[in-house]
């Protein structure tokens, strides 16, 4: 019996190098000795409420100085899933039965209850490694690759960045840019969207479906980073991103309602997303250092040709209590619109036909691609020893909350939370030192 | 929209603030003791914050912003 | 008459400000004529810094015999951290503290660590910026061409004035 990888691709789609530039190089400014390792190892556990997702995520990264500015860094993350996730259906007031695309299993979701799709495991493995080094006096490079994979998924990126030092070093300018390509190969194959999922039809004509997808990413930055005081410190970045090739998820589908009663899940429709995204985004962090204590502040705007438009703000307050022993309360708001093409389900007769031929182009069930309000609240305890090495606990709820509106009052989905909230735990354990 | 301009009006200003009149905002090489600890720069802890966005990145639709490059103890 | 004054005045002042000093500098070099002086301004929190204290241990040791004086001065706001690092290096050469960054500033010290070099006459002949490996092997040859010129019988001792960095 074929194990469900269902929702593990959709957190796979989101697992490839998605965070571009995201410091793992290291900015060798602060304090470093050469010769010897820096190593930073973790280890995260993530569990969402209602038997949906868990993950046990180990990670390290390890940091070398060659001295004169040359640095390595390598980093190796396991990503251990099990769990559940959304297939798409909204909850409802009556039971839904699926068949699982591969065929020969079935499951289903009692009334009110949100269809998950069935259990299923899945390993990850991600390495990437850096170089820094400077090219020019105030001026360094620093370029890295990334490789993913896991049975249906595999990702491949490289990047390249520069930063220039003006203004006796307390105006950096940097600029950099990572190409990102990925390879799907969902299980039975990936259908052609906006089909009925009885269908299962794993090859359709213009590149839809078939047994592998593909897509390629470009993502730039352009950031400026500015010392305000001895004690302030800003950064404003500006980002692109630029995404071709299959971008819809293969499992996932979308309730049919004919006037107020669903139809038979056979008749759901499987999703589809446009081949194209462009996406800017706008970040601005300020830290402040107290006496002792550290504030860091950041706000970030997105936007994208999909509709969806995002704000976050998230703040850190660093307590700095005595002998390297810190508290430091997180707080994160973020609030996201829903794509233009996200429906909660398909309204037969104008979006759908009776005989199963969608009239929109694109479609998503997916909470992600939803309008939402989301909140983070949690704290990390650390301390930081003399020999430079430090352990620390980390321990964060996050929360979603959907801002779909159920408007519908008789039939099938009356009643319901389209889109049920989502909460999740998130502890981690951190161990650095020198090597 | 308006907050975009805004944004960007402080990121010309913040590139021209650095050379503007007789004193440039910033600091001496020798004043950035508190920039050159761990806990004042950018990114602090890389890896708690790859492992929050990735989480964020399969949780949520917008993604990334961070870079690299600033602050520091600026030495060499 | 007074505008005449005023004029002087702000002339001076103006002068002051260009490094042309009307006091004396606070770091006298007169004592070691005839050696030729490392000047090393450095900080706890600086890595290069680090890096170069070994080396210039190394240096102490091998030359001072010759006429070397190396003379390292602390740019740490709290002392106790300044401690902290020399405990660390037990540094045998001359330590100098200037929390104020007064002296920073009248060297015009543009990078974490900054060090120049004075030859037995009194005269300014290298700054280096920053402290890198690579270079440990040029830094020794230019002390030691320093060393092998003779000393003065007249002593001149303009304090350094450098060309700026960019």
């Amino acid at each position: 019996m074929q194990l469900k990888k269902l929702s593990k691709l959709s957190l796979a789609l989101a697992q490839a190098s998605g965070a571009l530039l995201s410091a793992t190089s290291g900015t060798v400014q602060a304090q470093t000795d050469s010769f010897g390792w820096q190593v930073d190892s973790a280890v995260l556990y993530y569990q969402e409420t209602d038997h949906r997702v868990r993950a046990i995520e180990p990670v390290v990264s390890m940091k070398k100085d060659f001295g004169d500015e040359k640095i390595f860094n390598m980093k190796l993350v396991l990503d251990s899933l099990t769990g559940a996730s959304p297939n798409g259906a909204p909850p409802a007031n009556v039971a839904q039965t699926f068949t699982s695309p591969s065929g020969g299993t079935s499951y289903t979701a009692a009334p009110g209850e949100l269809p998950l799709d069935e259990t299923f495991k899945d390993t990850r493995g991600a390495i990437s490694s850096s170089w820094q080094q400077p090219i020019a006096p105030d001026m360094r490079l620093n370029v890295g690759g990334n490789i993913s994979a896991e049975y249906d998924f595999q990702s491949v990126a490289a990047n390249a960045a520069v930063a220039k030092d003006i203004n006796n070093k307390n105006t950096t300018l940097s600029a950099g840019i990572n190409l990102e390509y990925d390879n799907i190969m969902p299980v039975g194959g990936a259908p052609v969207g906006l089909t009925r999922t009885s269908l299962k039809l794993p090859t359709g004509d213009e590149g839809e479906g078939g047994p592998s997808k593909s897509k390629f990413i470009t993502d730039m930055l352009f950031g400026v980073t500015q010392v305000l005081s001895r004690q302030a410190l800003m950064q404003v970045n500006y980002s692109i991103s630029l995404a071709n090739g299959y971008q819809t998820d293969p499992y996932k589908m979308l309730a049919v309602l004919n006037g107020d009663v669903l139809v038979s899940t056979a008749n759901y429709l499987f999703e589809k997303r446009p081949d194209s995204r462009t996406k800017h985004s706008l970040y601005s962090q300020i830290k402040y250092h107290f006496t002792e204590d550290v504030v860091d502040l950041s706000y970030r705007y997105t936007t994208d040709d999909w509709g969806i438009s995002s704000h976050t703000l998230d703040t850190r307050y660093r307590f700095e209590i005595s002998n390297g022993l810190y508290v430091e309360p997180h707080a994160r708001w973020y609030k996201q619109s829903a794509a233009d093409f996200y429906k909660p389900y398909l309204v037969q007769g104008t979006e759908v036909t009776l005989g199963g031929v969608a009239l929109v182009s694109f479609a998503t069930a997916d909470s992600r691609m939803s309008a939402f309000d989301a909140t983070t609240f949690g704290a990390k305890i650390g301390k930081a020893f003399e020999d430079e090495s430090e352990i620390s606990l980390r321990v964060e709820q996050y929360k979603q909350v959907s801002q779909t509106k159920n408007n519908l009052t008789t039939g099938d989905l009356a009643g319901q939370k389209l889109v049920p909230d989502l909460s999740a735990l998130l502890v981690q354990f951190g161990y650095s030192f020198r090597w | 929209m308006s907050k975009i301009l805004i944004l960007f009006v402080l990121i010309g200003l913040l590139s021209g603030c650095g050379s503007l009149g007789e004193k440039p905002l910033g600091v001496k090489p020798w004043e950035r003791d508190l920039l050159a600890k761990k806990s004042m720069q950018l990114d602090a802890y890389p890896v708690d914050s790859a492992l929050d966005d990735h989480i964020y990145f399969s949780k949520e639709a917008a993604s990334g912003g961070r870079s690299f490059g600033g602050g520091g103890c600026g030495c060499n | 008459m007074p505008r005449l004054l005023i004029i002087l005045f702000s002339f001076i002042l103006g002068l002051a400000s260009f490094g042309v000093r009307a006091e004396p500098s606070q770091l006298d070099l007169a004592p070691h004529k005839g050696k030729v002086v490392y000047v090393d301004f450095w900080a706890s929190w600086c890595g290069p810094c680090r890096e170069s204290f070994p080396w210039m241990q190394a240096m102490h040791e091998k030359y001072k015999d010759k006429g070397l004086v190396i003379i390292t001065i602390n740019l740490d706001h709290e002392r106790a951290k300044a401690d902290a690092f020399l405990k660390k290096f037990n540094p045998t050469f001359t330590q100098m503290y200037d929390p104020e960054g007064k002296l920073a500033d009248e060297f015009k010290v543009q990078t974490m660590p900054y060090s120049f070099v004075v030859d037995r006459t009194g005269a300014p002949r290298a700054q280096h910026f920053g402290f890198f490996k690579a270079k440990i092997g040029a830094y020794e040859k230019e002390i030691l061409a320093l060393l092998n010129e003779p000393a003065p019988t007249v002593s001149l001792s303009p304090a350094p004035i450098f060309i700026e960095k960019k």
